[in-house]
């Protein structure tokens, strides 16, 4: 995995959405579809929690809906990425904002941030890299 | 239509250096035009003038900002729509010492 991706997904996925969505910027501008577009996607979501994290659920909201948007045609894995538990929270975040107005800090009860995880198909389900 | 940023915009910055027109500053910088100077339109996020915005007719096949902007936040101002004749004329006022060429798919979004 190239490492700049690595990178960014680490970022990521400590809670550096900012730092994540720089590096994947400069990461994406080199690429074609469908690359670029899978890349993309991981912005989108990188930007979404960003804006969750300001208390920008507008913004929040129509970033991960582009993220789920794209990323849809890439599940359940691309580039080794297990992609299935991100889009599943990028919903579940869409879908409290729709019916709570919800943010992170102010409720207790929200979803965990997800995490982009290395792994591949084995049978029966997944196997996590890392 | 103008050009113009949402909310959506994480202040990246990559739009400003893109715009052929220098329509684009960072929030709270004041923008200039024709020798003066105006209140920035926007304190918190990149925002676009839409005096100066030609939807980079003129210039490129498509905007410029959007093209490098990886959030989707450029996008057409649905309050602001203007014609390709519009935007070209506002081109060649801006920048009067250039010869611009017959608007083709090139030039202009329009011509797609």
């Amino acid at each position: 995995m190239d490492e700049r991706l690595e990178l960014g997904i680490r970022e990521f996925n400590e809670g550096r959405y900012f730092e994540a969505h720089d590096i994947l910027e400069d990461f994406w501008q080199g690429y074609r579809e469908p690359d670029r577009v899978f890349l993309q996607a991981l912005i989108h979501a990188a930007v979404g929690f960003y804006h969750l994290d300001n208390g920008n659920l507008k913004g929040c909201r129509s970033q991960l809906l582009k993220a789920c948007t794209k990323i849809r045609a890439y599940l359940p894995e691309y580039w080794d990425l297990f992609l299935e538990p991100l889009y599943s929270s990028m919903k579940e975040h869409i879908n409290l904002i729709d019916d709570q107005g919800h943010t992170r800090t102010e409720s207790p009860d929200s979803p965990v941030r997800p995490r982009i995880q290395r792994g591949h198909r084995v049978a029966g389900g997944y196997s996590s890299i890392s | 239509m103008a050009t113009f940023i949402t909310e959506e915009c994480i202040n990246c910055g990559a739009c400003e250096p893109e715009c052929p027109n220098t329509a684009i500053y960072a929030g709270g910088v004041q923008w200039e035009f024709q020798g003066a100077t105006h209140d920035a339109i926007s304190n918190d996020l990149y925002y676009i003038v839409p005096e100066k915005c030609t939807e980079c007719v003129g210039h490129f096949e498509k905007e410029q900002c959007a093209a490098v902007c990886p959030v989707d936040c450029c996008v057409p101002d649905p309050n602001k729509p203007e014609t390709e004749d519009v935007l070209y004329a506002r081109a060649k006022q801006l920048h009067p010492d250039r010869a611009f060429a017959e608007l083709s798919p090139a030039t202009s979004r329009f011509r797609k």
